[in-house]
C-alpha cells in the first residue's frame, strides 16, 4: 500500500507547477521556490521528487525538443494529474482541520 | 553567459547507471540553465558552488530512490523471484558451490581474525581500567628486561605515583601430590599483585604485606582448577582448601586464598601463586622480577614516568659496585602492549591473505552473476516492456547474490567456529592471549557485515546493469546478446584482470615464504639432530637439598643411563637448542664498556663436557672442560661458541680473553678456554649474539637430559624412565622430545605461515584462472560467425587461435602487471619473518607472474582451440 498524505516537499513542488502556470521544467520552479522558502532548493532533490510522483501517477510528463529561438537541450516538462490535484487537495483540507480556530492563539503566540 | 563547472567523471557514471542518456542530457542541462540564472542572481562564485554542490547529490539521491524502489517489491513477486532465483543457482552447481566455499572461507577466515583482533586490540585487557596498568622495566638504549629485588624494594618505598604495584617471578620446581611428584611451573607473587591486576579472589584473601617478609611463614593461593584437582573440592568457590597445605619441593605452604580458574593473559595457564618472600638483595643483579603498576588515576603517564627515572638515579650510586651501567633506567610500558607483543603484524599479514581471498572470491562471485544477467537480458527486457519498473528488476537480479551471499555467511559462521576453535591449539606459539577467544556477537556481527559489503560488491553492479535493460533495443533480439554486451565484456575482463592482480601478492607471498621456511629446514642446525632425546628431568629440593647431592645423583643416573642398550652417550645441561636459552650480560676485559652504553649479551648454557659429543658440536679452538673446572677454589671459565668469537674477536682467537660475569665486579673473572661450534638458541634462522657456556650442570636441579641413542627411541624412553624412578621415584620427567621434534616445534609458525598464505594463493589462482576461462569461453561464443566468415574466407586455423590467445593473454598481462606493482609494495610488511629470502626477491616475483600467466595461457588455449576448429558453415548456422 502507498502513503496517501504528502509530504511537506511534495506540496511545494506540486504547488509550483501550478503557480508557474500548470506547466514547468525543473528550472523556474526551482527558481520558484527559493523565492518562496528564502532557502537555496536543490535540483536534484526536486527532480527525485517529481520523478517519484510521477511512478505514483501524481503529475505527468514530456520531453520538449531544443527550439531554435529558446533551449539549447532537451527539457522534462511536468503537469500535475487529476489524482495529484486531488491528493493536495485532501491535505490542504486535513491541514485546515487542525488549523480550524487556532488562528488567532497561533499569532498570539508568536508575538 | 558564463560556463558551468564540469560534470564530475564519477557522477556522470552514476548517473548513466540509473537514467537514460538522454535523461541525464537533459537533466544536467536544466541544472545548467540554473547555474546561468544563480550567475546572475548570487554571482559566479556562489553559482559555481551550488552547481557542484546540488549536481553530487544526484548519484546518492539516486541511489536513495533505486534502494525505495527495491524495497518495495512486493512480497509475493520477491517469493517468486526467490523460487526462480534458487531454481537458477541449483542448475549450476558447481560454480555455485565454489562461489559459497569461497566466499565463505574468506568470511569465516576474516571473521576468525577479526576474533583476535578483537581481543587484542579492540576490547582491551580483561582487568578493570587495564589502561592504567603498566609493566615497569629496566630499559637500556636497545632493550628492555625485569626489574631486581633492590629495584622492587626501592621502587615500593619511594614512589607515589602508582596506587598499587605488583610484582612477581616465575618458577619451577616439583609438586608433591599423592601419587608422587609432578613438574610445576608457579609464581612466586609479592604480596598486591591480584590486588593491582583488580582479580577478585573466590575465597580467602591476598597475602598480606607481612607474609611477604623473608621470614614470613610460607602461604599460597591457588586457583579454583587446582583446588578441585589438587583436594578433590567440588564446591564453587573453593573455600574448603583454604587452611590446607600444597607441598612444592621441600616446602609445604598453607592456602589462604582461592581464584577464579582464568587469571587472565598475564598469567594464562598458571595456578598456583605462592607468596613471594624477598631476601634482602646482597648485590644489584638479577633482575627477575616482573612488576606491574597502576598508575593513580590523577596522575599523568608522563610524570610517573619521570618519577621512575629519578628514582633509578636516586638508587644508582647505593649499588655502584655490583652495577656500573649508567645508560640503564627504569621505564615503563602499557601492559597491552607488552602483552600482545608484535602480534598486530602477524594479524595484518593474515587479515591481508584472507581478505585478498575474499576479494577474489566476490570478484569471481560478480564476474558469474555478470555473465548470468547478460544471458538473461531477453527476459529482461520482455519484463519491463511488460511493466516491471527498474527497481523491481534489480530487486529480483539482487536475490539472487543475496541467496549467494546467506550461503557464503554459513559456510562463514562454520569455519569461523572452527577456526576459532583450532587456532588456539596451532598458533598459541606465535600469537598471545588466544585462549580468551570466543564466538562473540561483534564476531557474528562484522562476519555479517562483511557478507552485506560482498553483497553488494557482486550483486550491485550485475543488478544495476540487469535492470538497464530496457534502454537497449536489440536486448530482445536473442542471439549474439545472450554472451552480453560490450560493455559486460568490459566489466567482465576488469574483474577477471583485478582478480588476477590480487592473486599475484598472495602467491608471491606465499612462495616467499616457502622459499624461506626451506631455507630455514635446509638451515645448518649445529647440532646432530638424528638420533638425539632429550627429557628434562626435577629433582626435589627435598630428596637433594644441594649441589653436592645432586652431583651425586646426576653422576650414578649419567653412569646407568649410559649402560642401558640403545644410549650411545648422555649428559645434562640447561638450555636446549634452537628455542631454549637465557640472557646474561657481560663486560670485556679488553673491550670493555664504554660509558653510557650497555653491555652485550648473549644466551648462557650451563653444559656439562659430555653435551658436546652428545649434540655433535666440534671443539674448533681451545680446549674442553675439564673435570679440575669444577672444583670449589678453581677460576672460572668458560666455552664460547663461534658465533660469539666472530662477534667480538673477529679475526683474532677468543680464546685467553676474559669479562666480568653480569656485572659481579667483586668476583674474580672468568676465562675463555675454547671455542665450539655454533649452536642456536634463540630460534633457528635467528643471527643471535652467541652463546657462553658454563660447566656446572650437575649441580642443576632441573636440566635437561640429553641423550644419544643408537637406534629406535621409543624403547630408550621406557629404560630411561624406568632408570630414574629406581634412582628417585618422585623425579618427574616432563618436556620429552627427539632432535626432529625439536626443530620442527622450532619452526611451527614458518609452517603455518607459508601453508596458509600458499592454499590462500592456490585458491585464489584457481579462481581468477576459471574467471578467466569464463570471458574466454564467453568471448568465443560471442564472435562464432565473425571467426566463421575469417575461415570461410581463408583464414588459417592458426591464426584465429593466436587472435583469441592475444585478447586474452592481454588481460592476463594487465592482471599480472599490476599484481606486481601491488606485490612489490606489499611483500615488504614480510620482511621480519624471511630467512635468507628478500622481500622484494625479484626471482620469487618473476617465477610467481610465470607461473600466472602459463596458467592463464592454458586457460586461453582451450576456448581458443575450439573456436580455431569450428566448421564455418555449422558456426554460420548458428546464427
Amino acid at each position: 500500500m502507498a502513503r496517501r498524505g504528502l509530504g511537506d516537499f511534495e506540496q511545494q513542488v506540486l504547488l509550483t507547477i501550478l503557480r508557474l502556470g500548470g506547466e514547468a521544467y525543473s528550472v523556474p520552479m526551482v527558481v520558484e521556490m527559493e523565492e518562496r522558502t528564502g532557502r537555496e532548493v536543490s535540483q536534484a532533490a526536486v527532480y527525485i521528487a517529481l520523478r517519484r510522483m510521477e511512478d505514483k501517477k501524481l503529475v505527468v510528463s514530456r520531453m520538449v525538443e531544443p527550439t531554435a529561438s529558446g533551449n539549447a537541450k532537451e527539457r522534462r516538462y511536468f503537469k500535475v494529474s487529476p489524482a495529484g490535484l486531488e491528493r493536495l487537495e485532501e491535505c490542504r483540507r486535513t491541514m485546515d482541520r487542525f488549523w480550524e480556530g487556532l488562528d488567532s492563539r497561533a499569532e498570539g503566540e508568536t508575538r | 553567459m558564463s560556463a558551468a563547472p564540469r560534470v564530475p567523471v564519477w557522477v556522470r557514471w552514476a548517473m548513466n547507471r540509473f537514467l537514460s542518456a538522454r535523461e541525464v542530457a537533459s537533466t544536467l542541462g536544466e541544472l545548467q540553465e540554473l547555474h546561468a540564472y544563480w550567475t546572475e542572481s548570487v554571482g559566479q562564485r556562489e553559482a559555481d558552488r551550488r552547481f557542484r554542490r546540488q549536481v553530487r547529490q544526484y548519484p546518492f539521491r539516486l541511489l536513495l530512490r533505486a534502494g525505495r524502489g527495491v524495497a518495495n517489491v512486493r512480497p509475493w513477486a520477491s517469493l517468486r523471484s526467490l523460487k526462480q532465483s534458487t531454481r537458477s543457482l541449483v542448475r549450476t552447481p558447481g560454480l555455485t558451490a565454489a562461489i559459497v566455499l569461497t566466499v565463505g572461507i574468506g568470511i569465516g577466515g576474516c571473521a576468525t581474525i577479526f576474533a583476535v583482533v578483537d581481543v587484542l586490540f579492540l576490547k582491551g585487557l580483561p582487568y578493570p581500567d587495564a589502561d592504567r596498568l603498566v609493566w615497569i622495566h629496566s630499559a637500556s638504549p636497545t632493550s628492555q628486561w625485569a626489574l631486581s629485588a633492590v629495584d622492587v624494594q626501592a621502587l615500593d618505598a619511594q614512589q607515589t605515583s602508582f596506587e598499587a604495584l605488583g610484582t612477581y617471578t616465575r618458577s619451577a620446581s616439583t609438586l608433591v601430590t599423592d601419587d608422587g611428584a609432578e613438574r610445576l611451573v608457579y609464581i612466586e607473587a609479592a604480596p598486591g599483585l591480584f590486588a593491582t591486576l583488580g582479580i577478585q579472589l573466590l575465597s580467602g584473601r591476598e597475602a598480606a604485606r607481612a607474609e611477604g617478609d623473608v621470614d614470613a611463614d610460607p602461604t599460597v593461593v591457588i586457583t579454583r582448577g587446582f583446588a578441585a584437582r589438587y583436594f578433590d573440592i567440588i564446591e564453587a568457590d573453593g573455600s574448603q582448601a583454604l587452611g590446607e597445605t600444597v607441598r612444592i619441593g621441600a616446602t609445604s605452604y598453607q592456602v589462604i586464598g582461592v581464584l577464579p580458574s582464568n587469571f587472565g593473559p598475564l598469567a594464562s595457564g598458571t595456578e598456583v601463586f605462592t607468596t613471594l618472600r624477598m631476601e634482602p638483595p646482597p648485590r644489584k643483579g638479577p633482575f627477575g622480577y616482573i612488576t606491574v603498576g597502576r598508575i593513580r588515576a590523577d596522575v599523568m603517564p608522563d610524570v610517573a614516568l619521570a618519577e621512575l627515572r629519578a628514582i633509578s638515579t636516586r638508587i644508582f650510586p647505593l649499588w655502584v659496585d655490583s652495577f656500573q651501567d649508567d645508560s640503564v633506567s627504569w621505564g615503563m610500558q602499557n601492559l597491552d602492549e607488552v602483552l600482545n607483543r608484535d602480534a598486530g603484524r602477524l594479524l595484518a599479514i593474515l587479515m591481508g591473505a584472507v581478505g585478498g581471498l575474499l576479494l577474489v572470491a566476490t570478484a569471481n562471485a560478480a564476474n558469474l552473476l555478470l555473465a548470468r544477467v547478460a544471458g538473461r537480458r531477453p527476459e529482461m527486457v520482455l519484463r519491463q516492456a511488460l511493466g516491471a519498473t527498474r527497481a523491481q528488476i534489480a530487486g529480483h537480479l539482487l536475490v539472487e547474490s543475496v541467496l549467494l551471499s546467506l550461503g557464503g555467511v554459513a559456510v562463514g559462521l562454520l569455519v569461523a567456529v572452527g577456526g576459532l576453535r583450532i587456532l588456539p591449539a596451532v598458533a598459541s606459539s606465535y600469537l598471545p592471549r588466544l585462549s580468551e577467544l570466543r564466538l562473540e556477537g561483534s564476531v557474528m556481527l562484522f562476519a555479517c557485515a562483511l557478507t552485506a559489503a560482498c553483497c553488494f560488491l557482486f550483486g550491485v553492479v550485475p543488478a544495476l546493469r540487469g535492470s538497464r535493460a530496457g534502454s537497449r533495443v536489440d536486448g530482445l533480439g536473442g542471439g549474439r546478446s545472450v554472451t552480453g554486451g560490450a560493455s559486460e565484456q568490459r566489466a567482465q575482463r576488469l574483474l577477471v584482470a583485478g582478480q588476477l592482480a590480487l592473486v599475484l601478492p598472495l602467491l608471491t607471498g606465499g612462495a616467499l615464504l616457502l622459499t624461506s621456511f626451506a631455507n630455514l629446514q635446509d638451515t645448518d642446525a649445529g647440532f646432530d639432530v638424528e638420533r638425539l632425546l632429550s627429557l628434562r628431568v626435577s629433582l626435589s629440593d627435598q630428596a637433594f637439598p644441594d649441589g653436592e647431592a645432586r652431583q651425586q645423583f646426576w653422576a650414578m643416573a649419567l653412569e646407568r643411563i649410559e649402560a642401558l642398550p640403545g644410549v650411545e652417550a648422555a649428559a645434562v645441561s640447561l638450555g636446549r637448542p634452537p628455542n631454549g636459552g637465557f640472557n646474561n650480560n657481560f663486560d670485556l676485559e679488553d673491550k670493555p664498556t664504554p660509558e653510557n652504553q650497555s653491555q652485550p649479551t648473549a644466551q648462557w648454557i650451563i653444559a656439562e663436557k659430555r653435551y658436546f659429543d652428545v649434540l655433535g658440536v666440534p671443539l674448533v679452538a681451545g680446549r674442553m672442560f675439564e673435570s679440575t673446572d669444577l672444583d670449589e677454589d678453581a677460576p672460572p671459565v668458560v666455552l664460547v661458541d663461534e658465533a660469539w668469537a666472530d662477534r667480538h674477536f673477529p679475526g683474532a682467537s677468543a680464546v685467553g680473553r676474559r669479562f666480568v660475569d653480569g656485572g659481579q665486579v667483586n668476583e674474580p673473572l672468568t676465562t675463555v678456554v675454547g671455542v665450539v661450534g655454533t649452536v642456536p638458541y634463540e630460534g633457528l634462522g635467528e643471527s643471535g649474539a652467541g652463546a657462553v657456556y658454563r660447566a656446572d650442570a650437575r649441580r642443576l636441579s632441573s636440566p635437561f637430559l640429553m641423550i644419544r641413542v643408537l637406534g629406535d627411541q621409543a624403547p630408550v624412553v621406557a629404560l630411561v624412565r624406568e632408570e630414574l624412578r629406581q634412582l628417585d621415584p618422585t623425579a618427574p620427567i616432563t618436556d620429552v622430545a627427539s632432535g626432529e621434534t625439536l626443530l620442527s616445534d622450532s619452526l611451527t609458525r614458518p609452517r603455518h605461515l607459508s601453508l596458509l598464505l600458499g592454499t590462500f594463493a592456490t585458491i585464489a589462482l584457481g579462481l581468477a584462472v576459471v574467471g578467466l576461462y569464463g570471458i574466454m569461453a564467453n568471448s568465443v561464443e560471442r564472435r562464432r560467425a565473425e571467426i566463421a566468415i575469417r575461415l570461410a574466407l581463408g583464414g588459417s586455423p592458426r591464426g584465429v587461435q593466436r587472435l583469441m590467445v592475444r585478447q586474452g593473454m592481454l588481460v592476463a598481462a594487465v592482471g599480472v602487471l599490476v599484481g606486481a606493482v601491488l606485490s612489490v609494495s606489499v611483500t615488504g610488511v614480510l620482511a621480519d619473518l624471511l630467512y635468507e629470502v628478500e622481500p622484494a626477491d625479484p626471482l620469487t616475483l618473476v617465477a610467481a607472474a610465470a607461473l600466472m600467466l602459463v596458467v592463464a595461457l592454458a586457460a586461453c588455449l582451450v576456448p581458443s582451440r575450439r573456436a580455431a576448429q569450428a566448421e564455418p558453415r555449422a558456426a554460420l548456422g548458428a546464427q
